[in-house]
């Protein structure tokens, strides 16, 4: 789905690359984390999967990016776009539209699509903003405007969908509501998510896959989480780890646990972990007063 | 006796202006009492009216009905400025504090303003609390984000106010800014006698106050310790509040209140040696 080969981007005027030889293959269908610390190349490594690096940002561009079979220096952003879906982390600035259906519309109707206004109606029953097709923007709340955000996006059905920390802005109300709404888009409607994400709870919770990136390199790309169990590592690059996992790792340090490249990494795994340590302590002490 | 109070709402009333049809009312005879010295934590979701309150108490907004004191003082239809003297805010946004040249002139602005004798003094022990020195002559914007916090910290303390408001602090910082942010928080705690924070941050929460107050649709839902508020599952599962995950796992596996992962796994220990020693 999408093929990152020595990617390499520099802004103009900055000392050293952003990007500093990207490999890295994402399958179709996946729900993908890009993790990594401020700088890291994140923001950058997404804007490069849909085109607006190189097309609209200068810089020293070299390696290739191919999406859905599509070179993105060989193809515009305009063709891109219909592949490639955006969720920036300031979502207010792509609502355009002073009404919601309108909004999510928007982009079709640019496209001289006929079907504009059911696209756009699609698109915000998939996220559950249906009921408020005709409301006015400013009628909504933030969660409710990122979710527009994201029909808005979905309403050219892209294939890939990509959001830059969702989470952020929200509420862990609002934040899981955004997520739910992925998840379905992902396990339905077939679309490859990647989110930017530092929350390690959500990438615990929703993501299949989660990558490291670390000044413009990959550094690995795992199972979400056996990703999430390198504590010590997330935590070197300003990462928070999920509480169980550093709670399991503290204690694996005092050789209570055994070692394990796979911590619990979620409440729901915490729970089955420790009780089954208990239990089988508890099992094996009966075991050995038998023995005596 | 009760210990004096910081912030006193009686009966306060506050609306938005409403695009179309009636105004949205924000509070309805909100009644309100933080005193003299608290940690207060402010939560809720997203529109429930933190930064609401916030503003009320610093004077950006006015309530159309009810009093509002502060430090004693009657503030319902004095000017911010006035206000001042007592309160406060910390924008979540540290660019919004940003309106000079450089560090050094933000934080001696205020009190410049206000010709506070010694200003350019203060002004050097505020840089220096934050550890800020060396950057006083650099554009706060181009800080780092943590620098950034640390800046609109000492903008918020110049005026040595009685309350300190702090509209999310820790909101999408990295481990290592939150941690400067943490510390700088309770330095500043021994500086300020009342500091309210509005937050998401249920981390925060469990380390750092000693009050809890939560929000939902313009009333106060609950109030209390932080451990009282995260027992109470009508109020966590109305407000859609979620305790922070260490707390969640310590309560299901030991019916147990653990804070962070340390104290879990401290716990964890104990009840093992426990059973060990059977």
């Amino acid at each position: 789905m999408i093929r990152i080969n020595g990617l390499k981007f520099a802004y103009p005027g900055m000392k050293g690359y952003v990007l500093n030889g990207i490999e890295l293959e994402i399958e179709k269908g996946d729900f993908i984390a890009v993790m990594g610390s401020n700088g890291s190349g994140k923001s950058t490594l997404c804007k490069a999967i849909n085109g607006l690096i190189p097309h609209f940002f200068d810089g020293d561009y070299s390696g290739s990016v191919e999406v859905c079979g599509l070179n993105t220096v060989e193809h515009d952003i305009s063709e891109l776009a219909m592949k490639v879906g955006y969720v920036y982390q300031d979502f207010e600035n792509q609502i355009v539209r002073p009404t919601v259906l309108d909004d999510a519309s928007f982009s079709c109707l640019n496209y001289a699509m006929s079907d504009y206004r059911e696209r756009g109606i699609r698109a915000l029953e998939a996220v559950g903003l249906a009921n408020k097709a005709f409301d006015y923007i400013w009628q909504l709340s933030g969660g409710q405007k990122h979710l527009l955000a994201l029909a808005g996006a979905l309403a050219l059905n892209p294939d890939v969908l990509i959001l830059d920390e969702p989470a952020s802005q929200l509420d862990p109300l609002h934040a899981n509501g955004i997520y739910e709404a992925l998840k379905i888009l992902n396990s339905e409607f077939g679309k490859t998510i990647i989110t930017i994400e530092h929350h390690t709870e959500y990438i615990a919770k929703y993501c299949k896959n989660a990558v490291l990136l670390d000044k413009g390199r990959v550094i690995w790309k795992l199972p979400a989480k056996q990703a999430l169990s390198r504590v010590d590592e997330l935590e070197n690059r300003n990462i928070f780890p999920p509480q169980t996992a550093i709670a399991a790792k503290i204690l694996m340090e005092k050789g209570i646990l055994p070692e394990s490249e796979n911590l619990p990494v979620t409440v729901e795994d915490g729970v089955k972990f420790f009780s089954r340590i208990k239990i089988s302590e508890a099992a094996d002490i009966k075991n050995r007063s038998g023995f005596f | 006796m009760n210990p004096p109070k910081a912030v006193c709402f009686e009966n306060v009333s506050a609306e938005y202006r409403g695009i179309k049809d009636k105004n949205p009312k924000i509070f309805d005879g909100l009644d309100l009492n933080i005193h003299k010295g608290e940690k207060v934590a402010l939560i809720g979701s997203n529109g429930a009216g933190k930064s609401t309150l916030l503003k009320l108490i610093c004077g950006f907004i006015k309530p159309y009905g009810g009093r509002i004191y502060v430090c004693g003082e009657e503030i319902t239809s004095k000017k911010p400025e006035e206000t001042a003297k007592y309160v406060s805010l910390v924008y979540q946004n540290p660019e919004e504090m940003f309106i000079g040249e450089s560090v050094g002139d933000d934080i001696e602005y205020a009190m410049r303003e206000r010709k506070i004798p010694d200003y350019k003094s203060k002004a050097l022990e505020l840089i220096e609390m934050f550890s800020l020195k060396g950057l006083e002559n650099k554009d706060a914007r181009l800080l780092s984000g943590g620098q950034m916090r640390r800046a609109s910290l000492a903008i918020g303390i110049a005026l040595n106010p009685s309350v300190l408001l702090l509209d999310e602090p820790t909101a999408n910082l990295d481990i290592a800014t939150r941690t400067e942010v943490i510390e700088a928080l309770n330095s500043i705690c021994s500086k300020t006698e009342t500091a309210i924070v509005a937050t998401h941050d249920m981390q925060l929460v469990a380390e750092w106050a000693d009050r809890v107050i939560v929000l939902h649709e313009g009333r106060i839902a609950a109030d209390g310790t932080c451990t009282e508020i995260f027992e109470d599952e009508f109020v966590l599962e109305k407000v859609g509040i979620m305790p922070p995950e260490i707390y969640t796992l310590g309560k299901r596996l030991f019916g147990a209140q653990t804070l962070n992962p340390k104290e879990f796994a401290d716990l964890f220990l104990r009840e093992r040696e426990e059973v060990l020693a059977i």
